[in-house]
């Protein structure tokens, strides 16, 4: 379980506050989304559950273990996935992966598989520097899997992947989710959200104005229609219904009863309309 | 001691790949050229005048032997300080025999410092050691004739300061590099989230520098002076030096974000750390604020070693001196990588 609990950061120490009372607990095993558009906070959060950014003001705790206490040991417990590729450009992919992996004291995965896992087998022994961005960002993320650890900080690791690749890496956060890790994801890709994402926080202007699984929050936000298709008289016709009102509830039973309905989809809200609801701006 | 192997073997392979190797292959060559060239501005004119006293001639002989110009041999001490008071360059060398035991009168003009006269000294006893084929130590005498005199030739010179400056200058400078990469990289993010801590990042850049430094510090003596020195003292002394500007330059280095920014500070420390050239130069001019600039004693030491001048005790002296400053270096580059480059922000 990690629990963050009245998280406040001040970057200049002049009041201004870039993350402002933001608490929320993670699950073991679950998969946390931190939604919000550039700027809003993400990545401070994720930098001060990390240690990187030094904790002003609030709690942090891992297992009931305040990260001020937990010391040097912890990172071997966690996998960074950074957004920006923050590699040894010199280095080749392999180099980046065999040396990072000489700095733990827990037993490492395989350069060459995880390599070989990210698409990048054929890369293996090409510096780093002359990958491409989605290359760096699979490296990157290969990086992050190298202790295999316990807890995952992944910030928008499918951020500029082609879709192919990206749902390769999409089954990987799954499988490590299965396998019992604890994964907080940051995006501002609201399908990314949605498809891997236990629970989701959004987050705007340093704090968190909604949590809750994606499910629960569409349909809390979320005006709960249908859109029918069917035909009548050789012609295909479709027709939305709001669920919440006796007519229009009637008048689909009635469609569903006399016509031949051809699909039938619910008309949820997505998350990006629900951020915009809440916070009256997008996620990019 | 994984980790920190596993650090160095990274560094090397990013100087390595940084064409750090062609560099300093480079800058090698320039120095030994450098070094080369200066003696033979000044071969064409011995300096040394010598007038043998004793009956048998027996330094003459020697010395016409050895192929020593027949015109630096004299038939007089008057002839001998004749030519020192016209030139201040030259030294004046006299042997002869009273009651059955050998004196050699050094005439000189100006002053030296004791170890220059040690050098002389030792260089003369070498000499009358391969004449006579024994062990036997004849009566020394200095005699100055006039204030300021600088008996050394340049290329004795340079040697010393040529090696002080580019053994601390490689690990100085390019420690900073290195940090500076990683800062542009963004890599030392990605060790900042690993178990390895400070210790090691301190250690691998630090020791991989001072090794790096002693081997070029090593090739350059060998190729401009050969082998004959004491090459323990030499490559502890050069050793503990590069450790302690590395660290030093670590610590300075960790204040900047841009080697744009680091550079102005940077080559102003430098500026001060070859201060004590000026006394090494003219060692009339040693106050008391450049004798406390590390680099003074480093200097003055490798002179010592280079010539085997033997001060007593001025080696361990040296490496005391150098200990502390090395100890106090560590703690301050601790400290800096701690609170600059392990964390972010406030």
């Amino acid at each position: 379980m990690i629990e963050v609990k009245h998280l406040f950061h001040d970057y200049a120490g002049k009041g201004e506050y870039a993350v402002k009372d933001v608490s929320f607990a993670i699950p073991k095993g679950e998969i946390f989304g931190f939604l919000g558009p550039s700027g809003a906070g993400k990545s401070t959060v994720q930098n001060i559950m990390t240690g990187l950014l030094a904790l002003q003001k609030g709690e942090i705790n891992y297992e009931g273990v305040s990260i001020k206490k937990v010391g040097r040991k912890f990172f071997n417990n966690i996998g960074v996935s950074f957004e920006h590729a923050n590699l040894y450009t010199k280095l080749t992919g392999y180099e980046n992966l065999k040396y990072y992996a000489g700095l733990f004291d827990v037993p490492t995965e395989d350069p060459k598989k995880l390599l070989e896992m990210v698409a990048l087998a054929d890369s293996i022994h090409k510096r780093a520097g002359s990958y491409s961005k989605g290359m760096k960002q699979r490296l990157v993320f290969a990086r992050a899997l190298i202790n295999n650890p316990k807890i995952y900080f992944l910030d928008e690791p499918l951020s500029g992947l082609d879709p192919s690749t990206g749902s390769i890496l999409k089954e990987i956060i799954k499988s490590k989710k299965q396998a019992g890790a604890t994964i907080f994801l940051t995006t501002h890709n609201m399908f990314v959200a949605d498809e891997l994402c236990d629970t989701v926080a959004f987050i705007n202007e340093g704090k968190i104005v909604a949590m809750d699984s994606p499910r629960n929050l569409k349909l809390q936000y979320g005006e709960r229609s249908v859109k029918v298709e069917y035909k009548e008289n050789g012609k295909v016709k479709s027709d939305i219904f709001f669920l919440d009102r006796d007519e229009d509830r009637q008048a689909f039973k009635k469609i569903v009863d006399t016509k031949e309905v051809q699909t039938i989809h619910t008309q949820e809200a997505t998350l990006e309309q629900i951020f915009i609801k809440l916070t009256g701006r997008g996620l990019q | 001691m994984k980790k920190f192997f596993t650090l160095l073997m990274q560094e090397l392979k990013i100087i390595y790949r940084n064409h750090f190797v062609w560099f300093t292959l480079f800058l090698l060559a320039a120095m030994v050229i450098v070094v080369w060239l200066l003696p033979s501005e000044i071969e064409h004119k011995n300096s040394n005048f010598f007038y043998d006293a004793t009956q048998s001639k027996m330094l003459e002989s020697r010395l016409v032997s050895a192929g020593f110009p027949q015109e630096n041999i004299v038939g007089s001490i008057e002839e001998i300080e004749e030519i020192i008071k016209d030139d201040r360059s030259n030294v004046g060398i006299m042997l002869e025999i009273i009651d059955g035991e050998a004196k050699f009168t050094v005439v000189y003009n100006g002053k030296l410092l004791p170890q220059e006269e040690k050098m002389i000294i030792a260089g003369l006893q070498r000499m009358y050691d391969e004449i006579t084929g024994s062990e036997i130590v004849p009566v020394f005498e200095m005699e100055t004739i006039r204030p300021e005199f600088k008996p050394l030739t340049i290329s004795e010179i340079s040697i010393p300061f040529v090696l002080t400056y580019e053994t601390i200058v490689l690990g100085y400078l390019f420690v900073a590099v290195m940090v500076f990469l990683e800062k542009q990289e963004g890599s030392i993010r990605v060790y900042r989230v690993s178990p390895s801590g400070i210790l090691n990042y301190i250690l691998a850049k630090s020791i991989l520098w001072m090794v790096l430094s002693v081997i070029y510090s090593a090739l350059l003596v060998i190729l401009t002076y050969g082998f004959n020195v004491n090459w323990a003292q030499l490559l502890l002394l050069l050793g503990i030096s590069s450790l302690f500007m590395t660290l030093f330059g670590l610590f300075v280095s960790t204040f900047f974000n841009s080697i744009s920014e680091w550079l102005f500070v940077a080559i102003g420390i430098l500026i001060l750390f070859s201060f004590p050239q000026i006394s090494y130069l003219s060692p009339s001019f040693s106050p008391r604020w450049i004798t406390l600039i590390p680099t003074y004693p480093i200097i003055f030491t490798v002179k010592d070693i280079i010539f085997d001048i033997g001060r007593e005790g001025a080696f361990l002296k040296t490496m005391g001196i150098l200990s502390i400053y090395t100890v106090v270096a560590f703690v301050l580059a601790y400290i800096a990588v701690n609170r600059k480059l392990m964390r972010e922000g406030r």
